[in-house]
């Protein structure tokens, strides 16, 4: 933060924090394991050790090639990355090839570091301490990914930027830049940073082009620590404006946005309208209309202005986003998911003549369960700690005629499999079986 | 920063200290939930008072103050968030989660092998998987956090 003044510091993190949380798919799928939070934990301590970095740190070089290869072990949106060490503030003597080469090296250690790790995660984990080297595997990767999809499926990165308030945040970056050079407070490395965003939408806009990628708002998530630091620098470009009675004047604000997110749900319930929609619909767009007209008016109470509409967009998503949290959404979505697994759990218990049977009309009638063999497969394993055969699982429509041929230990039939038979039918099963029926489904097991 | 403000932070710290144990003691019929976030945030101006008092007694010590922030945050945030874990979503995600408890070579998942092992340490935390099924997504959430943690020092 280009500032002396230690609260514009602790203001700037905060308000960071604040850009952070709000940022798309972060609070919204806590606890969910994309492969993007990972890519983005990665990316952001590649960002931290950048900042923080002095010239020729032989260290960090090595540091940041390890994450660098680990980054695109995670995601491909890692290669990014490779955008800093364009900077010169990393080498003390930029135009001197023999130390570039040098630092390259450092860093081409820190990658080989990775390899290694990974190659002896592969031996112990895999059995195959080559698997990440072969071709053949290579082949298989890349002929999985780049296979050519419908334009169709392409989904637009402008139309999706749009809708989840990034390119706002992005066009937000653009005005502090501007500010902040002419208030001779730009500090070089946030051009990176920015330089690093562009990358990560060429990237995208490229494989969009390849027809190899879908495009979602999750695959943004690893711009939020670049973006929260980039929009971060608004507080000091208006802590001017606040110098004297610091503390009181942010509770002020605070207390200004809390009413104003009061009058919004009060104006939202009054007019039947679900507060979530009315402020992504309506009210964000008009503050940001609003900021936007604003952008260049040279006057500074337009800067604590901007400050104080993104601080306002920002505290006015911060509840939903938290009380989604509260609920635990996620966790009662997947709980909900296996719940049939978890109830009978002592007659599932794993032993090697197991034959368990899936209904597939339980997941088309109540989303339950898995959707097919491999990812009931999945949940039984992660459930009860045990890898099984795909011969012990059948996933498949319900027939009496076949089921009752089969040597079943134990199934798991809808109501409506079940409701579909006939009392004959049913007394057969019950002679072999003992039933256990739910409102959703009914299990049997071998007694 | 004169004594009488280091005293007073000092007693502020011992007071924020207190009230963070005795939350659950005072207030023992609110739900844990609310006993977490209350001592989330308690936990957060404690931590602030630890670094401004870091930060006036060992001036010369900034990278100290940077480890300690990261700890504190990732400690504090990690605790929280770990109750609010939530589970895979997708069938890509319930995947990983599989391969990371029982690694199985895939090739078409070559490149997401990091992810893959890193997860796996969460199955063998105390907050990770566990035989009733729930809260085996507990160090997702830390996989999560750590960013944050990087951002709020970065400033």
């Amino acid at each position: 933060m280009p500032s002396k003044r230690e609260s514009t510091k602790i203001i700037g993190g905060v308000f960071s924090l604040l850009v952070y949380f709000t940022f798309p798919y972060i609070l919204d799928y806590p606890g969910i394991t994309y492969s993007d939070y990972t890519s983005m934990l990665l990316c952001s301590i590649f960002i931290f050790l950048y900042i923080h970095a002095l010239k020729n740190q032989k260290i960090i070089f090595i540091l940041l090639g390890l994450l660098f290869f680990f980054s695109i072990k995670t995601k491909e949106m890692g290669l990014c990355l490779a955008v800093f060490l364009f900077d010169k503030k990393l080498y003390a003597n930029p135009f001197k090839i023999k130390s570039v080469i040098r630092f390259a090296l450092f860093f081409l250690s820190g990658i080989v570091i990775g390899i290694l790790l990974l190659a002896l995660n592969d031996h112990f984990l895999l059995n195959d301490f080559l698997f990440s080297f072969r071709i053949s595997n290579w082949q298989t990767l890349f002929s999985f990914n780049l296979r050519q999809r419908e334009l169709y499926d392409l989904i637009d990165l402008f139309g999706t930027l749009v809708r989840s308030g990034i390119l706002y945040l992005l066009l937000f970056t653009i005005y502090i830049f501007d500010k902040l050079k002419k208030l001779g407070k730009f500090d070089p490395s946030l051009q990176f940073l920015w330089a690093y965003i562009l990358v990560v939408f060429a990237f995208h806009l490229m494989t969009s082009v390849s027809g190899s990628l879908i495009i979602v708002i999750r695959y943004f998530v690893i711009l939020a620590p670049a973006l929260a630091i980039l929009c971060a620098h608004i507080v000091s470009l208006v802590e001017d404006a606040i110098e004297k009675k610091t503390l009181l004047k942010l509770l002020l604000y605070l207390v200004v946005c809390f009413a104003v997110g009061s009058c919004l749900s009060f104006a939202a319930s009054r007019l039947g309208w679900e507060t979530d929609q009315f402020l992504e619909r309506i009210f964000l767009p008009m503050l940001m209309l609003l900021s936007l007209f604003f952008f260049f008016h040279e006057k500074t109470w337009t800067r604590s202005m901007q400050a104080g509409l993104l601080g306002l967009m920002l505290l006015c998503l911060l509840p939903s986003k938290l009380i989604a949290l509260h609920h635990r959404d996620i966790e009662h979505a997947f709980e909900r998911r296996i719940h049939p697994l978890m109830e009978n759990m002592d007659a599932l218990a794993y032993t090697p003549q197991m034959e368990l049977f899936i209904s597939s009309n339980i997941y088309d009638s109540y989303e339950i369960l898995g959707r097919d063999q491999e990812s009931n497969i999945w949940m039984y394993a992660l459930l009860f700690r045990q890898d099984v055969d795909p011969d012990q699982f059948s996933y498949d429509e319900f027939l009496y005629e076949n089921f009752i041929k089969g040597a079943f230990t134990s199934a798991f039939l809808s109501n409506n499999d079940w409701d579909f038979l006939g009392e004959e039918q049913q007394d057969a099963i019950g002679k072999a079986y003992s039933i256990r029926e739910t409102n959703e489904y009914v299990f049997l097991s071998v007694e | 920063m004169s004594k009488t403000k280091k005293r007073v932070l000092i007693l502020i710290l011992f007071i924020l200290f207190l009230s963070f144990f005795l939350i659950p003691i005072i207030l023992p019929s609110i739900n844990k939930a609310k006993i977490l976030l209350m001592q989330t945030i308690l936990g957060f101006f404690t931590l602030s008072v630890v670094l401004l008092l870091m930060k006036s007694m060992l001036p010369e010590k900034q990278s100290l103050l940077v480890v300690v922030g990261l700890i504190g945050c990732l400690v504090i945030l990690a605790r929280l968030l770990v109750y609010y874990a939530g589970g895979p979503v997708t069938w890509d995600e319930l995947y990983y989660m599989y391969l990371s408890l029982f690694p199985k070579q895939e090739s078409s998942l070559l490149n997401r092998y990091f992810h893959i092992y890193l997860q796996r340490f969460s199955f063998y935390s105390p907050t990770g998987i566990h035989s009733q099924g729930q809260g085996y997504t507990g160090l997702s959430a830390f996989l999560l956090q750590p960013d944050s943690h990087s951002t709020a020092p970065i400033h």
